[in-house]
């Protein structure tokens, strides 16, 4: 399709002045680039995050019994935990799902006491659930097995504030379901070394049969539910709600951590903030550019005011100017911003460099130290967004000065 | 050669124009009263600031009267919008001003053109762009940007412009300012063939002898007052 004169009139203005645009056209791309980056860095790290988040004991959804939201009660249980299981494990999405059931109790050896949460878990299907029980952090012998009764892995920390080792027996006292005093021995199979004590303080698990023995509560308290893309959470939430026993519902680990969230939320809006301010310092650069193109050809367009030409016309040249250096801009960002973007996810960032620690552990949650950049075709989209929003945005007030050029008056100063 | 039935085109009565800067009044013009008819070839003639280009700005819609009455075409000027003044240049005046005032960024035969899509003229305004530059003698300019042309060829292609959609009234500001005897010869016997063959009416200010030469009506105004409106002796082609 042949190009109109007018079309031709405004890319032809580009370049009239190809230092300025060419100018422009790097501070659009630099703007992307930074954008791209920033954006693809905070993504990729809060990818990250949510992925520790539910590793470390939440998990990306939980399916939870009637009331359980409002009082956080360990003694509740659900009104069918093997039908909710299937119904989790059978939900597209979902990499792994795991029964669970908790409660407070006291670890005692010789003189030695502690408090502590003790989880009973399904141990086939806990590590896909669970991080700090995998191969990285202990034996997988020293793990528990579906068929153990009386036994107990702990952390490397608790066993040091007990004074015991693998092999050791441990007095275990419990609330049963009607508030009385319930006891049993149970022997530490293994220790779990995090390296983190605040973490390692905090494990303890056993079977659920074990569990259900010590607590007289049958059943699974809660089902972990990992999914294979924490960008989908939300959604496989919905799927798995409407297919679980009456009575259950399912939360997100917002709604489990819901300071943690709130924590997150707020860096994430300061970097996205900061890439904002880095668009906005560019698009004042525009600005100032296309004025300047604009104001040098004021005579030109109150010659064509003169002829006849309308103002939406005349903002028509100047936004199809900033379309075109938008494009460019963005494809320039695209180039600019891709490498290191590329880099970033793959080799990752290292961020203990910027915090000078390596221990990323807070309220039960270990991070990795090293953020990878999320990269995909999103690049694309938002590289238009940034770059043709920021050029159209920046075209406005030109647009709207040389839309109210008197064509006499602009005549008469220059004739 | 076209018939002109000497219809009022234009007619001003009592028309003032008042500059204000601050306290500060600049009269233009003074109580104009004026009419131009079909067919006319008018000079508007006096010294510099006399008030000639004010004039031609008020008759092309391009500025507003301070009192008086205005009618352009049938149409009271000062009660119209600005776009309805836009649509007035655009679909029935055609201008010519001193300083050429092509889009340099564009070939003649886009000059011509971009005119012809303001007017929402579809496809074929590249093949009448190309019609009216052949038929004013311009062909071999078509595809010339205007720092390719010469003062008289930028002119040239300048009226052609001006007359692509067939305006009525051509308004022209000191068109041969800039140009040569030769070029200036050549434009104004342009002009005159377009009068007679598509019975379009030409208004130029101008103190250029040469074109008064070409004049049928010659009006002069000093001090913002018509001080003189003349039959003029038009010379031969």
């Amino acid at each position: 399709m042949k190009a109109s004169a007018s079309t031709k009139f405004a890319l032809r203005s580009l370049w009239r002045n190809p230092r300025r645009t060419v100018l422009s056209v790097a501070g659009i791309g630099v703007g992307v680039a930074i954008c791209l980056v920033v954006s693809g860095f905070m993504e990729g790290g809060m990818a990250q995050f949510f992925d520790a988040v539910a590793e470390c004991g939440a998990g990306h959804a939980r399916i939870v019994p009637a009331g359980w939201l409002e009082r956080r009660d360990r003694g509740l249980r659900l009104a069918d935990w093997r039908a909710d299981l299937d119904v989790a494990r059978a939900t597209p999405g979902v990499r792994a799902a795991t029964p669970r059931a908790r409660v407070r109790a006291l670890l005692a050896f010789g003189n030695r006491i502690a408090g502590v949460e003790i989880v009973g878990v399904a141990p086939e299907t806990e590590p896909a659930a669970f991080r700090f029980v995998r191969k990285e952090n202990m034996k997988p012998e020293d793990y528990l097995d579906p068929a153990d009764r009386g036994l107990a892995v702990i952390g490397g920390a608790l066993a040091e504030r007990l004074d015991v080792e693998a092999g050791d027996k441990v007095l275990v006292t419990v609330a049963g379901r009607n508030g009385d005093i319930r006891s049993e021995m149970l022997t530490v199979k293994g220790l779990v070394e995090v390296g983190v004590d605040d973490i390692e303080t905090a494990i303890c698990q056993v079977t659920i049969p074990d569990i259900e023995r010590l607590t007289g509560i049958e059943g699974a308290g809660e089902i972990a539910v990992m999914a294979g893309d924490s960008n989908r959470v939300e959604e496989i939430a919905g799927v798995i709600s409407s297919g679980i026993a009456r009575g259950d519902s399912v939360v997100t680990w917002r709604d489990i951590l819901p300071g943690v969230s709130i924590a997150m939320g707020s860096k994430a809006g300061y970097a996205n903030m900061i890439a904002g301010i880095c668009v906005f310092v560019v698009m004042l650069g525009i600005v100032s550019a296309q004025i300047t193109a604009v104001l040098e050809r004021r005579r030109e367009f109150g010659v064509l005011t003169a002829l006849g030409m309308k103002s939406r016309q005349v903002v028509k040249l100047i936004v199809v100017e900033a379309v075109v250096l938008g494009l460019a801009g963005a494809a320039f960002g695209l180039a600019l911003g891709m490498p290191g973007l590329w880099y970033v996810a793959t080799e990752g960032f290292d961020i203990s460099s910027v915090y000078g620690t390596t221990d990323f552990a807070f309220a039960g949650i270990q991070i990795d130290a090293v953020w990878r950049a999320d990269m995909g075709l999103w690049v694309i989209p938002t590289a238009l967004v940034v770059g043709l929003g920021s050029t159209i945005l920046a075209s406005v007030y030109p647009a709207w000065l040389v839309s109210r050029l008197d064509p006499a008056a602009t005549l008469r100063v220059a004739g | 050669m076209t018939q002109h039935n000497g219809e009022i085109l234009v007619s001003a009565v009592d028309v003032t124009k008042v500059y204000r800067a601050g306290e500060i009044e600049a009269y233009a013009l003074r109580g104009v009263t004026l009419d131009v008819r079909s067919g006319d070839f008018l000079s508007i003639v006096g010294p510099s600031g006399s008030g000639k280009t004010t004039l031609l700005n008020l008759v092309g819609a391009l500025d507003s009267v301070s009192s008086g009455k205005l009618t352009v075409l049938g149409q009271d000027v000062a009660g119209l919008s600005r776009r309805r003044r836009a649509d007035l240049r655009l679909k029935s005046l055609g201008f010519v001003f001193q300083a050429y005032n092509l889009v340099p960024v564009l070939t003649a035969r886009e000059n011509v053109e971009f005119v012809l899509e303001l007017q929402g003229v579809g496809s074929e305004r590249t093949a009448r762009a190309r019609e009216i530059l052949e038929e004013l003698g311009l062909r071999e300019f078509a595809d010339r940007r205007p720092l390719e042309m010469s003062g008289g060829q930028q002119q040239r292609v300048a009226v052609a412009r001006a007359v692509a959609s067939r305006p009525r009234l051509v308004l022209a500001d000191e068109p041969t300012a800039n140009l040569d005897g030769d070029n200036a010869g050549a434009l104004m016997n342009m002009m005159r063939r377009l009068r007679d063959e598509h019975g379009m009416t030409f208004v130029f200010s101008t103190h250029d002898p040469r074109v008064i030469a070409h004049a049928t009506r010659v009006v002069t105004l000093t001090d913002g007052r018509v001080t003189g409106d003349e039959k003029g002796e038009p010379a031969a082609a």
